[in-house]
């Protein structure tokens, strides 16, 4: 098991620098130079030789590529062009943001999915299963910035419950556990737990009615065991493939909540991807690229890792 | 004489789904006495293994409609509740089944998933449960058998597989053994140790024992009795000796005279033709008649009653003559 | 211009003395994948060093348990897989020489396979998956119909009744003789039947074995037949081979391997036949254990782990297929002289047993 431990994370090594260097060269790809994006355009030509040089631009790019990632690994990650702080410590509040509602949506969305497909397994066929499903359907379907926005208008404007945008007093590196800052949470997460909430039932649902109809069930029943024991083996056997559906969904709630943060105004990556778009920050862009592709991939290992942990059936040499 | 381990009168179970009614049993009758061997013969689709699953309650659950009466060991199973039935499974009556690798639970091992019906029925710790597991192991001679308590069953070869099952089937010592084709799966040089294997326990457990197979060597080897299914109902049923050397009902005379054995060599195998009934609706008469070379006017209107040229054995057939 | 008269009947090419189909050394090994970068950690020896012939018009029945290589070998014959080494010769000429190209060889040896549903592509009526092959050969569309309807009634299916109709909607023993029919419709000489009757009922798989005896004379066919009954291959066939963990454990007539079996291997198997008759109950099951994995198999005998009669020379020596005394061939060293096994003929310690 330590063996494969050890080889699962080299393996993951080389994947994790293919990533670097596909958001590496996501500077050399965008048209025009780079250099013009740091110099002032009216800049002398011993100006902008000088700068390239100091930024090393003018090695070759393997080089350049060496030397970026020394920076990186270093936690340096360039400073932003609109406004010239340093990349990481924007990116760290920001991912902090982020987290905290990807966690909340995870937790919301695999609690819901869990029961009502475990419910729909258990009733296949009655209406309780057809909701269950019905409510999937709809969860996996309906656009997030829309149903963020029909949220907006319902408990922010009309209803005046919850606050409809922004992470509460203090702004973006000021989060708290506390009701004060939680009530800007409440709209957003819900908003971005449907569709984990769906994809887990649909999944949670498939599975179940599976295990219920192996052969072994039949033999669980015939050694007496009552519903509580055979759950037990249901869910161990489910855990896997349920597992690694919500590790999946976890890494998209992290880097897929672009139109909800911006919707809400959430101080998250994604809040941060778009105006780094728009005002062509591309070391912004690069950073946040970057960290959350290494989220996606240290995600992946660990979902591949607790499925190995799980399931005997899988191969540990 | 005391009463019987299982008396059955008029089992009917019929599956109930939205598109169609099957009738898979109508109307089976038998008593089995303890410490006895019965082995219910038929082909896929004759009920047999219906017929066994309604002594434990084991049919899918709500699309099951049961009638008639079933008792085993004095519990009767069709009024229990699924509570009650849970009590009595494992303990009263176990059961196995045909393919040990899909029956057994993937994820635990051998020794967990047998210590765990001991704990359930006879509360015992885990400790001496696990230490229960190894004596039942070794029963059922698993070689090596500590070691195998930490397998899981993908790393058993197939008969040891099909030992664990059985281990796990006798580890609350059961009155009542249920093998539902339990050695069809396996390899030639396999089903024979299982089947002995089976004999030997049945006989110092003292447990009666029902086998549902579709393999006449199966029924030679093992059974004291024998019943032959057709069509949801019990056809013939005789001592195995004389319902194996001169069957009366036609389909089980087909039946043995479709059974390849050796020195058949050159001869033409006698065949029946055509398919066995859809069960979507119960026949009136006779189910074979439509199959049947010697079917007469008297098939028709009504199952035949048993009738009996010897004691104990008989068939449901009218051309069978009752003894005088 | 495609030749239609070859799609009517193959001509014999090395007359009757020539085995139809000749196996020569035919090897195949799977290597397995484990380590840490895929350093082979063993070699499944699926089947090694196999040596067999089939004359023309008999019936050889194969034999064994999970494991021996049984399925491997009907590939290999197929030319469904690639052998690791080792070749398979028809009528004369070697399999994907250029005397007898793949495409030749698959219309001249055709296969029917156990699970009779998988085998048949759900969306085509019967007489659509009949009528396939012969089309695509070259064989119109009107005259590959008339033929599928030919093979429906040679089958025993009235065509009237069933050429419309797909698959779902027959049983099992009809879809069985659907395969047949469609393994018959390029006229092969050869048919492999792996495992034909073993998901079929009793009283169907007579049916089916009647067909199959009456459909070899009417066609002038050769079959292989590939089974675990024991039973069942006695009645079809003329000669049997017998395999343990992808060797032949022994090979010859029907008779002399039922009647007299020279491997303990064969014997043993004969012996776990259950018997119908409850006064010849077994007592002791004649062997213990399961069938061991073909990865990394015993040296020597492979059978010597499981054998009554093992010696310490079993273990180090590799039995070869030697004749036997009832006209058989066994690749046991009791049936070698001077292999050094005390049971083998003309051994000092035979002698003086005698």
């Amino acid at each position: 098991m330590l063996l494969y431990l050890v080889r699962r994370v080299l393996y993951a090594i080389p994947i994790a620098l293919s990533v670097g260097l596909v958001c590496f060269m996501l500077v050399q790809i965008a048209p025009g130079d780079p250099i013009n994006a740091i110099v002032p355009a009216d800049a002398p030509q011993e100006v902008v030789e000088q700068v390239r040089r100091d930024y090393g631009l003018d090695k070759p790019l393997p080089v350049q590529f060496g030397l970026w990632l020394m920076r990186v690994v270093q936690g340096d990650l360039g400073r932003s062009l609109a406004t010239g702080r340093p990349v990481t410590a924007d990116l760290a509040s920001a991912v902090g943001n982020t987290l905290t509602l990807a966690l909340v949506a995870a937790g919301i969305g695999f609690v819901m999915g869990t029961l009502l497909g475990t419910v729909a397994a258990v009733f296949r066929g009655s209406l309780l299963d057809k909701a269950a499903v019905g409510l999937a359907a709809a969860g996996v379907s309906v656009p997030h910035y829309w149903l963020g926005m029909v949220m907006v208008v319902l408990f922010s404007v009309t209803l005046n419950w919850l606050p409809a945008m922004g992470a509460g007093p203090g702004g973006s590196g000021a989060w708290a556990w506390d009701w004060e800052h939680a009530k800007f949470l409440v709209l957003p997460a819900v908003t971005l737990s449907v569709i984990p909430m769906g994809i887990v039932t649909r999944t949670v649902r498939g599975v179940v009615m599976e295990l219920l109809n192996q052969d072994f069930v039949t033999t669980l029943r015939g050694k007496g065991l009552r519903r509580g024991g055979i759950a037990l083996h249901v869910v161990k056997n489910a855990a896997p493939s349920v597992l690694a559906v919500m590790g999946l969904q976890l890494g998209y709630l992290m880097g897929g909540s672009i139109l909800v943060e911006t919707v809400f105004s959430w101080p998250g990556t994604g809040f941060l991807l778009n105006s780094a778009i728009f005002q062509r920050d591309l070391p912004v862009l690069q950073g946040t690229i970057l960290v959350l592709a290494i989220f996606f991939v240290a995600l992946n290992l660990v979902v591949d890792l607790v499925q190995t942990a799980l399931d005997p059936r899988i191969r540990r040499a | 004489m005391s009463a019987p381990l299982v008396r059955v009168r008029d089992l009917e179970v019929r599956f109930v789904t939205r598109d169609a009614t099957v009738h898979a049993v109508n109307g089976v009758s038998f008593d089995l006495a303890e410490r006895e061997s019965l082995c219910i013969l038929g082909e896929s689709g004759s009920g047999k293994s219906v017929t066994l699953r309604a002594l434990m309650g084991l049919n899918p659950p709500r699309r099951t409609k049961l009638s008639g009466t079933v008792v085993v060991g004095g519990h009767d199973i069709v009024a229990a509740s699924e509570r009650r039935m849970a009590d009595i499974r494992g303990s009263t009556v176990s059961m196995i089944f045909q393919e040990p690798m899909t029956a057994l639970d993937p994820v635990f091992t051998i020794g967990r998933q047998i210590a765990e019906t001991v704990i359930r029925h006879e509360g015992l710790s885990r400790a001496s449960a696990d230490a229960r597991a190894l004596e039942l192991l070794e029963l059922v001679q698993i070689p090596s058998a500590k070691r195998r308590l930490d397998a899981y069953p993908h790393e058993l070869s197939g008969g040891l597989r099909q030992r664990a099952m059985i281990a796990i089937a006798l580890s609350c010592r059961p009155k009542l053994l249920l093998a539902d084709e339990p050695t069809t799966a396996l390899d030639a040089t396999v089903q024979i140790q299982i089947l002995l294997l089976l004999r030997r326990l049945q006989q110092e457990m003292g447990m009666g024992v029902i086998f549902v197979t579709h393999d006449l060597g199966v029924a030679g080897e093992i059974a004291d009795r024998v019943a032959v299914m057709y069509a949801g109902r019990f056809i013939e049923e005789g001592p195995v000796r004389g319902l194996m050397r001169g069957p009366l009902h036609p389909y089980a005379q087909g039946l043995l005279g479709a059974t390849v054995h050796s020195g058949m060599r050159g001869e033409r195998l006698t065949t029946i033709p055509g398919a066995p009934p859809n069960l979507e609706r119960v026949p009136k008469g006779c189910a074979f008649a439509p199959r049947c070379a010697q079917v007469e006017e008297a098939c028709l209107p009504a199952v035949p009653e048993f009738r009996s040229p010897v004691p104990g054995h008989a068939a449901r057939c009218v051309r069978v003559r009752h003894a005088a | 211009m495609t030749d239609q008269t070859s799609l009517l009947s193959l001509p014999d090419v090395g007359g009757p003395a020539q085995p139809l189909l000749t196996v020569r050394g035919l090897t195949k090994h799977f290597p397995l994948k484990t380590g840490f970068l895929g350093r082979g950690a063993g070699v499944v020896r699926a089947v090694d060093e196999l040596d067999f012939e089939v004359m023309k018009g008999e019936t050889l029945g194969i034999v064994g348990e999970s494991g021996c290589g049984k399925s491997t070998t009907s590939r290999l014959i197929m030319a469904l897989m690639a052998p690791t080494s080792g070749e398979v010769v028809f009528d004369g000429r070697q399999v994907g020489s250029r005397e007898m190209p793949l495409k030749e060889y698959r219309r001249q040896v055709q296969m029917v396979f156990q699970d009779s549903y998988a085998s048949l592509n759900p969306r085509l009526t019967i007489e659509e998956s009949i009528a396939f092959a012969p089309q695509v050969h070259g064989l119109s569309r009107g005259d590959s119909r008339a033929r599928a309807r030919d093979l429906l009634a040679a089958v025993g299916l009235n065509p009237d009744q069933f050429a419309r109709r797909y698959p779902h909607e027959l049983s099992g023993g009809q879809r069985q003789r659907i395969n047949i029919a469609r393994a018959l419709a390029l006229r092969p000489r050869l048919v492999l039947l792996d495992e034909p009757v073993s998901a079929l009922d009793k009283s169907v798989e007579a049916q089916v074995l009647n067909l199959l005896q009456d459909l070899k004379g009417q066609f002038g066919l050769t079959y292989v037949f590939i089974s675990h009954d024991l039973n069942v291959v006695q009645y079809m066939s003329d000669r049997v081979l017998v395999m343990y963990l992808g060797r032949v454990a022994e090979v010859g007539p029907v008779e002399a391997i039922y009647a007299s079996a020279a491997h303990p291997y064969t014997a043993a198997l004969l012996a776990s036949r259950p018997s119908m008759d409850p006064d010849l109950r077994r007592t002791e099951p004649p062997l213990v254990g399961d069938p061991p994995n073909p990865i990394n198999p015993p040296p020597g005998c492979r059978f010597h782990t499981r054998c009554g009669f093992a010696e310490p020379v079993c273990s180090t020596t590799v039995p070869v297929l030697h004749p036997a005394p009832a006209g058989q061939q066994a690749a046991c060293l009791m049936v070698v002289p001077g292999s050094g096994h005390s049971r083998a003929p003309g051994s000092v310690a035979r002698g003086i047993a005698a």
